[in-house]
């Protein structure tokens, strides 16, 4: 497999460099901003980070009908990450990180394919999943997928979330707004942890 | 956990709020003639599998996707009856 190309980089010149996995479909648009602001920040802080197309979504060639989860997986893999930091679904594909996995939000399979589903029932064309002509193997395939246990992991979390974090930020859930806009507060406190973080990955 | 009328109403105005991004003192204005889906254009279709979501973390309920039609998200008050109804049996 080729590998995926990087469409935003930031800090390409630092010697310590994340990889960042956006949430999966609708939600990576949602919170493209938010991300976007988080890396341009990191830049400040002296890490370089870059976030790639996966393949079947933005400029990718290839059919999203085609795609397998497996896929997503190993495009990661073609990068051969250090640290990887992961949003929201991209906590499903996140686990080539060679010495440290970061998460914000992460997220089940179940949920989101609940979320998929649900799209489809107020929407006009009911075979496409949020816009997306997803397969019913991929979908089956996504219904049970969890983030994957890794040995260096960090997970952050609104403080809205009940569930366990290293860490919890306040910050609404972008990703589940229409309008989300952007929030550079927690993109600021985003930075700042995994600045932090990435540094203390390398030096441990 | 018991929920009165009023916390429900309360809880369906600040998903609400949350979910189409709008301020709580625009949500606080919505009456039970509020039109939601098809009248509000923050709300499509994903996000009102958000919209169920949320009400489904918030008030302890699971909403089968067979109930989810037009009528019930109509308006604010159609939605805040089913929510009502959902929560209170």
């Amino acid at each position: 497999m080729t590998q995926p190309r990087s469409w935003l980089q930031f800090g390409s010149s630092h010697d310590l460099q994340i990889l960042v996995i956006e949430p999966l479909f609708e939600e990576a648009n949602r919170c493209r901003r938010l991300i976007a602001e988080a890396m341009r920040r990191l830049d400040t802080l002296g890490v370089g980070s870059s976030l790639v197309d996966l393949p079947g979504t933005g400029e990718s060639q290839i059919d999203i009908a085609d795609v397998r989860l497996a896929d997503w997986r190993d495009a990661m893999k073609t990068r051969d990450p250090l640290l990887v930091a992961s949003f929201r679904g991209g906590a499903l594909i996140d686990e080539a990180a060679r010495l440290g996995n970061w998460r914000f939000a992460p997220e089940t399979g179940i949920r989101i394919v609940r979320d998929l589903k649900r799209a489809t029932l107020t929407s006009e064309d009911r075979t496409l999943y949020a816009g997306h002509a997803l397969s019913e193997d991929f979908l089956a395939e996504l219904e049970v997928a969890t983030p994957h246990p890794r040995a260096n992991l960090r997970t952050v979390r609104l403080e809205t979330d009940a569930d366990e974090a290293d860490i919890k930020f306040p910050g609404s859930p972008l990703w589940r707004r229409s309008e989300p806009g952007e929030d550079s507060a927690l993109s600021a406190a985003l930075a700042a942890d995994l600045a932090d973080w990435a540094r203390q990955c390398v030096s441990s | 956990m018991t929920s009165s009328r009023e916390t429900i109403e309360d809880s369906v105005r600040s998903v609400l709020s949350d979910v189409l991004g709008v301020s709580h003192e625009r949500a606080a204005t919505f009456t039970d003639d509020t039109g939601l889906f098809g009248s509000l254009p923050e709300l499509d279709s994903m996000t009102v599998a958000n919209l169920l979501t949320e009400l489904e973390d918030r008030l302890g309920i699971t909403i089968d996707d067979d109930e989810v039609d037009g009528e019930m998200l109509e308006t604010f008050g159609s939605l805040v009856t089913f929510s009502i109804r959902k929560s209170l049996g």
